[in-house]
């Protein structure tokens, strides 16, 4: 089993395997998951270290979480069954809590192994991998449509709740959440009678991801299952209260009624009571079920007040508040809307026919009528005129967030809370979806809007604001480096780096794609753009310093600066990370120098160059080349010497053009000259003539 | 046109070709003093210089320079004769006799026609002599261009 903290920095080629012993320590706990930790022997065996082995012929489904497929294990030095759980690609694992998942002692969770990147021979891929024990018992539920299994009234707290929130406390403690408790993901595991719960894992998809509705609280239950955010301990006790009810009812509670049926019976009943409903609920579990299930928020049990009720110090639940209802239903299409969170949902179904009711003007005597409300008349006047102008998808998505404060922003058919946005917008990239609407979100400030509202009650409401305004402006820019590719991963730390080149790899550092660009240098089919935008707004957010002070050169119109851009961050990488020789990417910048090389007006140095680049072939230090290409004292030389080599030619040009005039004008050329010549020619003769005369007449005597 | 604007017309004209400056009719009036006062040698330095007064008129180019080309060699070829007329008494009749003689025409008109070579032949010379040295030079410019565009390529032509 390789040791935590014991693996290189790094999204990984092959050549980063080295045996677990020998894995350096690294200082961030999450990056030791980054690396690749199999390795395929020439036998096809995908091992990890000497000792574990994984089955890529022996799928056992019945462990595999949603999304995710399931394989044998088997690590020689221990004695258990174990199985790896291989991740989809349409969701991320949670890398950031890997960590702390492994050092859970708690029982009644699922035990994690080791988790890391691995090639996969059946797909000639690479996926990310999550080895567990394999818990020795059955799921309470085997399938969405299975029945729960059933225990015992006297066993529910001992056997169930008990256990899960120590459990889940545990996780509380390391500041997590579960995000994935359900009757499908929890095991009860021991001898027949004396079954004990194990809460199955939460690592391969964020939370709630692939929660039904059922398990959610209502206002998360609204949002899309990847816009539903983080959460809090609060909702895995919640989905703990559900999976109690039905193992004491008995009862599938999935079946028989759609999402949305639950949505409405939750908003109409309360949790409690559509969960419940007309069950025998055993008296020693109400009492928890209601304080779990409860739909206030500031009522509904955390962990800690469960821990309480279950040492029997815990004061009973408050009954939540009532929900206003209007003493006359609006009529809404085909349904009778009572309440403001129903008209909300109801409204976000159908945008036109919402946009026609609100302007029709119906609406609002009806809210007048029907709910006496502060804050709602404060939160509808904080509706703009300029909103009101709008889009009649903005305006319904504002009067939503106004009847709804605690619910998800609705946008579009997206339903989403701030906090999920960012696993909202990687899963429709993933899956190769429009992504178009979430821009619309982000440039239309629906999500400041929203924590706007609830300022006083958001945690680090500001932090929220800054984050979404910095991803405003970076979507106000298209160049590399901006646009949605940076919004994705300012809002998603945890992400890989999606670009097309190396999205099925994996590669969660700089260090990595650089790697993986190594391999792909190799390939004779290499794409022609070393970097693309995905790449640059990756490093970008994860590591500034190693390619902001580029960008204005990476975003050039220039092939040449755009290839000494692309040069500079590469090895800014390389030299940061350490990472060894890469002749591949060497050769292949090689290949792009010639737009570089032009950038030297002088031919001699042009030629000079290319030797001295033709030199680096094959050697891997790319410092070497930036050395070569972008010597700023022989830029500038050049630029110094071909400034006056353009003076020179200018000066010759002209020079050549008068003396082009002056020979077109042969018959006359230099005949001013001449006769000015032949002016003081003529002068001197008759001088000399005239002076020999009279010194000649003086010498004989006149 | 009535006859009485073109009267006054008339005298604007006359009025405008009289308009020498007093220093310039003072100088002819000099002259023409002196011409009579010196007659004999006007009359021999008259027909001496008629070359000059020649090549002054015929001379049809802007910078006016055949008449002092002849004129010199033509003056030199004068200066014998008017040795002559002053030792000859400087008379009248010393004047005309020299004037007569062929020797003083042929000396002052054949000083005269060298003048008049040396208008027509020097010039040509040194149109020649510049005309070669300019192409060489215009060589000497085309072959540092073309290192020019060698070294620097066809950007350095640009601009």
């Amino acid at each position: 089993m390789a040791e935590e903290g014991q693996r290189p920095v790094g999204g990984g080629g092959v050549t980063d395997y080295s045996p677990p012993a020998d894995r350096p320590k690294i200082k961030h706990q999450e990056s030791i998951y980054h690396s690749l930790i199999s390795q395929t022997t020439a036998d096809g065996r995908i091992m990890i270290g000497q000792d574990m082995e994984i089955f890529p012929k022996k799928e056992c489904r019945e462990f595999a979480s949603p999304g995710t497929e399931a394989y044998d294990v088997k690590d020689r030095r221990m004695a258990g069954e174990q199985f790896a759980l291989l991740c989809g690609r349409s969701s991320v694992p949670r890398i950031a809590v890997i960590g702390l998942y492994k050092k859970l002692k708690s029982r009644n969770i699922l035990k994690l192994v080791d988790a890391g990147l691995i090639d996969w021979p059946p797909e000639h891929s690479r996926r990310f991998a999550l080895i567990f024990e394999k818990p020795a018992g059955k799921k309470i539920m085997e399938s969405a449509e299975a029945k729960p299994f059933m225990v015992s009234e006297d066993m529910l707290i001992p056997a169930v709740i008990q256990p899960a929130v120590a459990a889940l406390s545990e996780l509380a403690n390391s500041d997590t959440v579960h995000g994935a408790v359900n009757a499908e993901n929890a095991f009860m595991t021991g001898a027949p009678g004396a079954e004990t719960i194990v809460l199955g894992e939460c690592l391969s998809s964020p939370p709630s991801f692939w929660q039904h509705p059922m398990y959610e609280t209502i206002p998360r239950a609204m949002a899309k299952p990847s816009g539903r955010g983080p959460g809090t301990s609060k909702d895995d006790i919640y989905a703990l209260g559900v999976c109690v009810a039905m193992m004491a009812l008995g009862e599938n509670l999935l079946l028989g009624k759609s999402p949305q049926q639950i949505i409405y019976d939750k908003i109409e009943h309360g949790s409690y009571g559509a969960i419940t409903g007309r069950g025998r609920i055993p008296g020693s579990i109400a009492e928890f079920l209601r304080g779990a299930l409860n739909d206030d928020e500031d009522q509904r049990w955390s962990i800690d007040d469960a821990a309480r009720w279950l040492e029997g110090r815990r004061a009973p639940p408050k009954q939540p508040h009532p929900v206003p209802k209007a003493a006359r239903a609006l009529v809404f299409g085909d349904q009778q809307l009572l309440d403001l969170r129903a008209a909300a949902e109801a409204f976000s179904g159908n945008v036109a026919a919402a946009a026609l009711e609100i302007e029709k003007g119906q609406f609002e005597s009806w809210l007048k009528r029907n709910f006496v409300d502060k804050a709602l008349k404060l939160r509808l006047d904080g509706i703009g005129e300029k909103e009101k102008q709008s889009s009649p998808e903005k305006l319904v998505s504002r009067v939503c967030m106004a009847l709804d404060p605690l619910g998800p922003i609705r946008f579009k058919g997206l339903s989403f809370f701030p906090e999920g946005f960012g696993t909202a917008l990687a899963e429709a990239m993933l899956k190769g979806e429009d992504i178009q609407v979430y821009g619309e979100v982000i440039s239309q400030q629906l999500l400041t809007s929203w924590v706007s509202q609830r300022v006083d009650e958001i945690h680090d409401a500001s932090g929220l604001t800054s984050l979404f305004e910095k991803c405003r402006a970076a979507l106000g820019h298209r160049t590399p480096g901006n646009g949605i590719e940076r919004v994705l991963y300012m809002l998603n730390p945890g992400l890989y780096c999606l670009s097309p080149m190396i999205r099925d790899l994996f590669v969660f550092s700089s260090a990595g794609i650089l790697q993986e660009l190594e391999r792909l240098s190799e390939q004779e089919q290499r794409p022609s753009a070393v970097l693309d935008r995905h790449m640059i707004a990756f490093i970008s957010v994860r590591e500034p310093r190693l390619i902001d002070p580029h960008l204005g050169y990476l975003n050039s119109p220039g092939k040449g600066k755009q290839t000494v851009g692309i040069m500079r961050t590469l090895a800014a990488i390389q030299q940061k990370f350490a990472v060894g020789p890469v002749p591949g990417i060497m050769n292949w910048l090689l290949s792009m120098t010639p737009p570089v090389i032009e950038m030297l007006h002088d031919r001699d140095l042009r030629r000079d160059m290319s030797r001295q680049l033709n030199r680096l072939r094959g050697s891997g230090n790319l410092e070497e080349l930036l050395d070569l290409v972008d010597d700023h004292l022989l830029i500038q030389d050049d630029e110094r010497r071909f400034d006056q080599a353009r003076d020179e030619y200018k000066n010759l040009a002209a020079e050549k053009n008068d003396l082009e005039n002056y020979i077109k004008r042969r018959k006359n050329f230099g005949m001013v000259t001449g006769r000015q010549i032949s002016m003081i020619a003529s002068s001197t003769l008759a001088i000399v003539i005239i002076t020999g005369y009279v010194v000649q007449r003086f010498i004989s005597g006149f | 046109m009535t006859d009485k604007d073109k009267k006054d017309q008339d005298e604007k004209a006359a009025a405008g070709k009289a308009k020498l400056p007093f220093s310039v009719r003072f100088a002819i009036f000099i002259l023409l003093v002196a011409a009579v006062v010196l007659l004999p040698l006007t009359i021999v330095f008259s027909v001496c210089m008629i070359p000059t007064f020649v090549a002054a008129i015929v001379d049809t180019h802007k910078n006016k320079t055949a008449w002092f080309t002849v004129g010199v060699m033509n003056l030199a070829g004068t200066i014998p004769s008017l040795f002559s007329l002053w030792y000859a008494g400087f008379t009248v009749m010393s004047a005309f006799q020299l004037i007569i003689q062929p020797m003083t025409i042929i000396i002052s008109f054949g000083a005269a026609s060298a003048g008049w070579l040396i208008y027509h032949k020097v010039p040509l010379f040194v149109s020649q002599v510049l005309f070669r040295k300019n192409e060489k030079r215009l060589k000497e410019i085309e072959k540092r261009q073309k290192e020019l565009v060698k070294k620097w390529g066809d950007e350095v032509a640009a601009g």
